[in-house]
């Protein structure tokens, strides 16, 4: 895990200063070392965490006539496997590295090598011989990569501020983005919010030669149509997926040259892989979760007996609103987007802790909501669905009230409300029948932009139904939610503002066996009840599970993660900087919303001290709060957060310029 | 769904009807159990019941549903 950055140059030799300059500001990526290297058109960043051949595994690296260099962040876990295949075929190996593994697999496969590994990537190969630079991204945007051009550069980074580094790139919000994230929770790569700045698409390589960019993609989301599943057998179904999942689990947690811990949630993922880890491997195990300190939102009690049941060196830390306020100016400044929920910022600090015990690598239960079907927005389609079929029927209404017993205010206790709140856009051939509630009810902060900051005409909800594959018809109507989710909500939400960006802002990588290429694929084609059976979620997973998650924790009602939103910045925390960038002179300045309205949101919260807010005013508050601290980060300010920009040591330079 | 559609696949039909057996429902009332019973024999069949076909004989456990159905496949 590091951070990467560079660029190509097209008007004079690239600055020596500039790679500096970029590098340094990653260095929380990657604060055991960094290189760079240069030669008259193109430069190679890197900050790097060492986790695998800790001693000879610096960056950037080159194959065996130095005409090939990388720089890469991640980690493929295939890369033993695939050394000894490329040196059988006469690669000469220097480390012991998956960074050189790449170097030769690219030029024993060309562009093809991607489709071999089994990983979490973004990397940059300077090919130099051809001056072609390629740039790769894995399949699900577990590890970001940004690009744009500045003048007579074509810039590449890990992240946004790296980029910004060159002065001569302008920085401007962009509307699309803000509105494709005030629909959709996140922007949808290639977008961004910043003007001018795109990111790579999960899957997806991209190759700049002589100028032009050409993007190609090696990896796409992909179901079997209805009824043509190849496996409909659930026990055989349930062991194969155990199969892929220890395996999976195995290759995260021991492909490692330093300790590796887990998170436990509380919840069945993180507790199956945890299990994992403890049943299948003899490495000692040690344990992270996030707790609250208001209960409604804390899970100690779950955590705590999985940790006992485990035997792990269990760890914690207790979250407060007021931490949560304290906090949430450096979580924007990492996340690098606005952010509708506050759930990040716990997670920053837990991945804090884990620095602070010394471990910088741990396995968590992400992506298995989406891969196995596991969120309540399935459940809520499926709901819908059955209610479309017949909009007119008494009994097809009330299945409303089979969705969220365990809410306070669900649709159980007020039918009328969830009635009328799922019964909307009741369409069975819509195909974004799923999301529809959610975007519809996200959309509702763009009431409170001013039109200069809007996108008349722009709708991002068809332009990302467009882009649906056209075979998608014939997919369950789960699959085609789960392809919106794994497009959208987790590239851009799940993996980057909860995932990488908190844990790498503490120098911590997040391992994900649910998202294991081997195990996504077995997922994909299996019969969609598998995995939500009528409207038991995960139904194969805690099937299969049950002999290493107790019953409490397999059986309790679905607890999405969840921290206090709008509470957390009413509560007396954290009012300078709210109070700054809530002003009517800031949002004036700003330009984004409607200091009115803003106003008025802000006093209903005040009222009530945040507590008890709707839903849409809880994403209305942090969309407010987040947007403006982007704007004033890195519109107003350069993005560098007025930290050194030096990278940190030891620095290794190839430097073919001054050689 | 066709009733001739489904016949040719009934075996298939009759496997995942089977899958319902696992299902933990947890603390639901009577009614409600049925609706979710109804909601998953549509996935699986393909048919759309009417309000009065929602039944515990039609749809109660899973021989139930098999027996139900076989009957809808072959009127």
């Amino acid at each position: 895990m590091c951070g990467i950055c560079g660029f190509v140059s097209s008007d004079g030799i690239p600055e020596r200063e500039l790679v500096e300059r970029m590098i340094g500001r990653i260095s929380h990526r990657g604060p055991d070392g960094s290189g760079w290297y240069r030669d008259r058109k193109a430069a190679l960043g890197q900050a790097r965490l060492a986790i695998i051949d800790t001693v000879g595994g610096a960056q950037p690296l080159c194959n065996e006539d130095g005409s090939v260099w990388i720089v890469f962040n991640g980690e493929i876990f295939n890369y033993l496997e695939l050394g000894e295949e490329l040196k059988s075929r006469g690669h000469a190996f220097k480390t012991a590295s998956d960074t050189e593994a790449i170097v030769h697999a690219y030029e024993e496969w060309g562009e093809r090598c991607f489709e071999r590994f089994n990983g979490q990537w973004a990397l940059a190969i300077w090919d130099a011989r051809r001056e072609r630079l390629l740039l790769s991204r894995d399949r699900m945007g577990v590890r970001p990569l940004f690009y744009a051009r500045s003048r007579g550069r074509f810039l590449f980074a890990s992240e946004v501020k790296s980029l910004f580094a060159d002065a001569s790139l302008g920085r401007e919000l962009d509307p699309v983005g803000l509105d494709e994230t005030f629909t959709f929770w996140s922007t949808v790569a290639p977008q961004t919010v910043f003007k001018g700045v795109y990111e790579l698409e999960p899957g997806h390589s991209l190759a700049l030669e002589s100028g032009r960019p050409e993007k190609k993609a090696y990896y796409r989301i992909a179901f079997p149509s209805r009824g043509e599943e190849p496996g409909q057998d659930i026990v055989e179904n349930g062991a194969r997926l155990r199969e892929k999942l220890v395996e999976a689990s195995r290759l995260r947690f021991l492909r490692s040259d330093v300790p590796v811990g887990a998170y436990l949630s509380g919840g069945i993922d993180s507790s199956v892989t945890a299990a994992i880890v403890a049943r299948y491997t003899s490495a000692p195990l040690r344990t992270f979760s996030l707790r609250f300190a208001d209960s409604e939102f804390d899970e100690g009690r779950y955590q705590a007996e999985m940790s006992r049941r485990l035997g792990t060196d269990h760890r914690d830390v207790v979250v407060s609103s007021q931490d949560i306020a304290r906090v949430f100016p450096e979580v924007v400044r990492h996340a690098e987007r606005p952010i509708l929920r506050s759930a990040p910022a716990p997670l920053f600090l837990l991945s804090k802790l884990v620095r602070e015990s010394g471990y910088k690598v741990v396995v968590t239960g992400e992506g298995a909501d989406e891969v196995l079907g596991g969120y309540d927005i399935f459940r809520e389609a499926k709901v819908r669905l059955f209610w479309a079929r017949n909009p007119d029927s008494r009994l097809r209404a009330r299945a409303v009230e089979l969705l969220y017993p365990w809410m306070e205010r669900s649709p159980a206790a007020a039918p009328s409300f969830g009635r009328a709140f799922f019964g909307k856009n009741l369409d069975p051939a819509d195909p974004a029948l799923s999301h529809r509630p959610r975007w519809d009810s996200t959309s509702a902060i763009k009431g409170l932009l001013r039109p200069e900051a809007g996108t008349a005409g722009f709708d991002a909800a068809a332009r990302l139904v467009a882009r649906m594959p056209a075979e998608s018809s014939s997919w369950d109507p789960l699959c085609r939610a789960q392809w919106l989710e794994m497009t959208t909500l987790l590239p851009g939400y799940i993996l980057a503002s909860q995932g990488d960006r908190m844990l790498m802002a503490n120098s911590v990588e997040g391992r994900f066996p649910f998202l294991d290429p081997e195990l996504i694929a077995f997922a994909n084609a299996l019969p969609a009840r598998h995995k939500l059976l009528a409207l038991d979620e995960k139904h194969i997973l805690k099937r299969e599970f049950s002999d290493l998650v107790p019953e409490s924790i397999l059986r309790r009602p679905k607890q999405p993660y969840r921290s206090p939103d709008a509470a957390s910045f009413f509560c007396g925390s954290g009012r300078d900087w709210i109070e700054r960038v809530s002003s009517e002179s800031s949002l004036e300045a700003a330009g984004i919303f409607e200091p009115a309205a803003v106003a008025a949101l802000f006093a209903k919260c005040e009222r009530v001290g945040g507590e008890k807010m709707s839903n849409s005013d809880n994403m209305r508050v942090l969309a407010v709060l987040s947007t403006m601290l982007l704007h004033e980060e890195f519109i107003v300010g350069d993005g560098s957060g007025g930290l050194a920009e030096t990278p940190p040591g030891p620095v290794t330079v190839y430097d073919m310029v001054d050689a | 769904m066709k009733a001739s559609e489904m016949r040719g696949s009934l075996g298939k039909v009759a496997v995942a009807l089977g899958d319902f057996a696992g299902v933990d429902r947890g603390a639901i009332s009577r009614e409600l159990a049925l609706i979710e019973s109804s909601l998953f024999f549509e996935e699986v069949t393909g048919f759309t019941l009417s309000d009065d076909e929602i039944t515990s004989s039609n749809l109660g456990d899973v021989e139930a549903m098999r027996r139900f159905a076989a009957a809808k496949a072959r009127s």
